[in-house]
C-alpha cells in the first residue's frame, strides 16, 4: 500500500520540483479555461459579456490566491518556496549593504572570539590528552604544605627523580608511571642550526602513553641504565619531515643536539608532540639530563621538582584507590623530610595539568569566555535591533505581500529565511575569525613560553 | 481557505472522488455537477474547488491528463487512480457508519 502510494506520488512530486514552471503554466491554463467556460455559461443565462466575466472571477475567487492555495498543496513547495526565499533575501541583504554589514560583522565577531577562546580552553584544559585510551592517563602532583624548603623548576608541584623512582616501584594501582622533564631547550646542529624544544623522559614514555614510534623504536630500560651514556633520541614527525626532509635512513643516523652528538632511534607517530600545550620535537632519556642541560645535574638533586609524572592506571581501578595508594607513597616520603608535607593531586590528564597553571588559566579564561559571550549576546541584540528597526520600514511591503495573497505564514517564512540567510553568513565568517583567534591565541601562548614557565619558576613553596 | 460552511469537513474529498469515479472530468465540469446534483444545497465555491483537486492529485488519488474536449478546446481531465477507488471505499464506508449512527440518534423517541 505504501509503496504503491509512493509509485503514484513521487513523480509528482519531482515534477513539481524540477518542472515547476510547467506546471505553474498549466494552472495558469486550467484555470483561465475554467474562466471561459463559466462566463460562456453565464452569458448564456442573458447577462453581458463584461457581467459575466466579473462574476466568473468572483466565483473563484482572487485569481492569485487561487493558484497560491493550489500551489501549497504541492508537498515540496516549500523547497521551492524556500529556494525564492533565499534568494530574494540575498537580493535584499544585497540591497542593504550597510545593513548587512553591521549585522554579519556583529555575529561574526561575536561567533568567531567566543569560538577561538573556547576552543583554546578546551584543548588546553578539558579534553584528555590525545593518546590511545587517554582515559586511562592521569597526572600526578605534589602539593607541599608546611614550612619547608624546595627548589623546583617549571613550577612547584613537579617532582625529583628520587621521588619518581619511589612512586613508580612502590604503587600497586598503575600499569606504568612515566617522568618526564618539559621544555628542555637545545639547538640542533650539523648545519641545519635549529632551536628546538624537547624533553627528558624515562624510558618508559612511549610505552606508557601508548605512542609507539611510526619507524624505529622508543625507548627501552638500557637507554636509561646510566647517566650521560646513552645518547639516543625520538624526533617528532614534524621535524623530521621539517629538518630532515622526511630522510627515510634517517633511523639509526646522529644527529646533533647541543654539541653532542645523538643517534636517532625513533621517529614519534605523526601528529605526536607531547603531552605539553607547547609541541616537542625531540625525546631524549632522562639520564641524558646531565648532557643536555650542562652544568646541572637534576638526578641526583633530591629536593629539586622538575619532573612532571603521568601514569596509566590499571583497568578495575579507582581514581580513589589510586590516591591513597600513591599518597601512602607519599607519606613515607614526607617522614623521611622534617616538615614536609605533601599531599597529592590526581587527575586525568590534560595538556594542561599543573595546578598553578590551572589555578591561572581556568578562571581567567572564565572570565575572559563570560566577556566575550556577554559581547556575543550584546551582538545578538544588535542584530535583532536593526531587524526590528527594518521591519517598521517594510510595513507597506509586508501589506502589499498579503493583499496580493500571500500567507501569514508564507510570510514569516520569508522573514525567517532572511534571518536564516544573515545568521549563515555571519556564522561562515565567524568561522573563519575563530580560525584566525584560534591560531592567534595558540602563537601568543607559545611565544610567550618563556614567560610562562618564568612565571611559574617558584624557588619556594609554602 | 474559505472552508464551504454545511459541507462537512473531509466530505468534499468524498464528493469529488465519487464523481471521477463516475467518468473522468475536468474542474469546470466538477463544479456543475456538483450544482446539479445537490440542487444548491452544497455549495462549494470555484476558489476552493480547485486547490482540493490538486490536493487529490497531489495525494495520488487521482490524476490528470490534458485533453482536447468535445468542442476542440483542451482541458485537464482529472480521472481516478487504483489508490483513489481503495481511498473512496474507506471514505464512504465511514461516512455510512458515522451517518447511519448519526441518524439513529436523532430518531430516538422521546419517551
Amino acid at each position: 500500500m505504501r509503496h504503491e502510494h509512493w509509485l503514484f506520488t513521487i513523480p509528482l512530486r519531482l515534477r513539481s520540483l524540477f518542472r515547476w514552471a510547467q506546471a505553474d503554466q498549466e494552472l495558469d491554463d486550467e484555470l483561465r479555461d475554467h474562466l471561459e467556460r463559466k462566463t460562456e455559461e453565464y452569458v448564456a443565462q442573458g447577462m453581458t459579456q463584461e457581467e459575466a466575466h466579473r462574476r466568473a472571477r468572483l466565483d473563484l475567487g482572487g485569481i492569485e490566491q487561487t493558484k497560491e492555495k493550489c500551489r501549497d498543496t504541492r508537498k515540496v513547495n516549500w523547497i521551492q518556496d524556500l529556494i525564492k526565499d533565499l534568494r530574494y533575501g540575498l537580493r535584499m541583504l544585497r540591497q542593504n549593504p550597510g545593513f548587512t554589514a553591521a549585522a554579519v560583522l556583529a555575529i561574526a565577531l561575536g561567533v568567531g572570539i567566543n569560538v577561538g577562546i573556547f576552543s583554546v580552553l578546551n584543548g588546553l584544559a578539558l579534553r584528555l590528552l590525545p593518546v590511545p585510551r587517554a582515559e586511562q592517563v592521569v597526572s600526578v602532583e605534589q602539593i607541599f604544605h608546611g614550612k619547608f624548603l624546595r627548589n623546583a623548576v617549571n613550577g612547584g608541584s613537579l617532582s625529583s627523580y628520587s621521588e619518581y623512582l619511589n612512586y613508580r616501584d612502590n604503587d600497586h594501582v598503575l600499569s606504568g608511571l612515566l617522568a618526564y622533564e618539559p621544555f628542555v631547550h637545545a639547538t640542533l646542529g650539523g648545519g641545519k642550526m635549529r632551536e628546538l624544544l624537547g624533553a627528558t623522559t624515562s624510558c618508559n614514555y612511549f610505552d606508557v602513553l601508548n605512542e609507539h614510534p611510526s619507524q624505529g623504536r622508543g625507548f627501552v630500560a638500557s637507554d636509561c641504565a646510566a647517566p650521560g651514556e646513552n645518547p639516543v633520541a625520538v624526533i617528532s614527525d614534524e621535524l623530521w619531515r621539517g629538518a630532515f626532509a622526511g630522510d627515510p635512513s634517517l633511523v639509526g643516523k646522529r644527529i646533533i643536539l647541543n654539541r653532542t652528538e645523538y643517534t636517532v632511534v625513533g621517529i614519534a607517530p605523526q601528529g605526536f608532540q607531547g603531552t605539553e600545550p607547547i609541541p616537542s620535537s625531540f625525546w631524549a632519556p632522562i639520564t641524558m639530563q646531565t648532557v643536555l642541560e650542562p652544568g646541572s645535574d637534576r638526578l641526583t638533586a633530591d629536593n629539586l621538582g622538575w619532573l612532571a609524572l603521568l601514569g596509566r592506571v590499571r583497568p578495575g581501578v579507582t581514581m580513589e584507590q589510586v590516591r591513597s595508594d600513591l599518597g601512602v607513597i607519599a607519606g613515607q616520603m614526607d617522614q623521611l623530610h622534617p616538615g614536609r608535607k605533601t599531599s597529592l593531586a590526581i587527575r586525568r590528564a590534560t595538556f594542561l595539568d599543573r595546578q598553578m597553571e590551572r589555578e591561572h588559566l581556568i578562571p581567567a579564561a572564565s572570565v575572559i569566555l563570560t566577556v566575550f559571550g556577554l559581547v556575543l549576546l550584546v551582538a545578538c541584540a544588535n542584530v535583532a535591533n536593526l531587524l526590528l528597526a527594518r521591519a517598521s520600514v517594510r510595513h507597506k511591503e509586508i501589506a502589499l505581500r498579503l493583499s496580493i495573497g500571500a500567507s501569514r505564514w508564507r510570510l514569516v517564512r520569508q522573514l525567517l529565511a532572511e534571518s536564516l540567510l544573515l545568521s549563515l553568513i555571519g556564522g561562515a565568517l565567524g568561522s573563519v575569525l575563530a580560525f584566525w583567534s584560534f591560531t592567534g591565541i595558540t602563537r601568543l601562548v607559545i611565544t610567550r613560553r618563556s614567560l610562562l614557565p618564568s612565571m611559574l619558576r617558584l624557588t619556594f613553596a609554602c | 481557505m474559505s472552508k464551504p460552511s454545511d459541507l462537512v469537513q473531509g466530505t468534499l474529498d468524498m464528493l469529488l472522488l465519487k464523481f471521477l469515479a463516475l467518468e473522468p472530468m475536468n474542474g469546470f465540469a466538477v463544479s456543475q455537477r456538483l450544482k446539479q446534483v445537490s440542487g444548491d444545497v452544497l455549495q462549494v465555491s470555484d476558489g476552493s474547488l480547485y486547490p482540493a483537486l490538486h490536493k487529490l492529485e497531489q495525494e495520488g488519488w487521482i490524476t490528470a491528463e490534458w485533453k482536447t474536449s468535445e468542442y476542440g478546446r483542451r482541458a485537464k481531465y482529472y480521472s481516478l487512480t487504483r489508490l483513489g477507488r481503495r481511498q473512496l471505499e474507506k471514505e464512504a464506508d465511514n461516512w455510512g457508519r458515522l451517518s447511519s449512527a448519526i441518524s439513529r440518534v436523532i430518531k430516538l423517541k422521546e419517551a
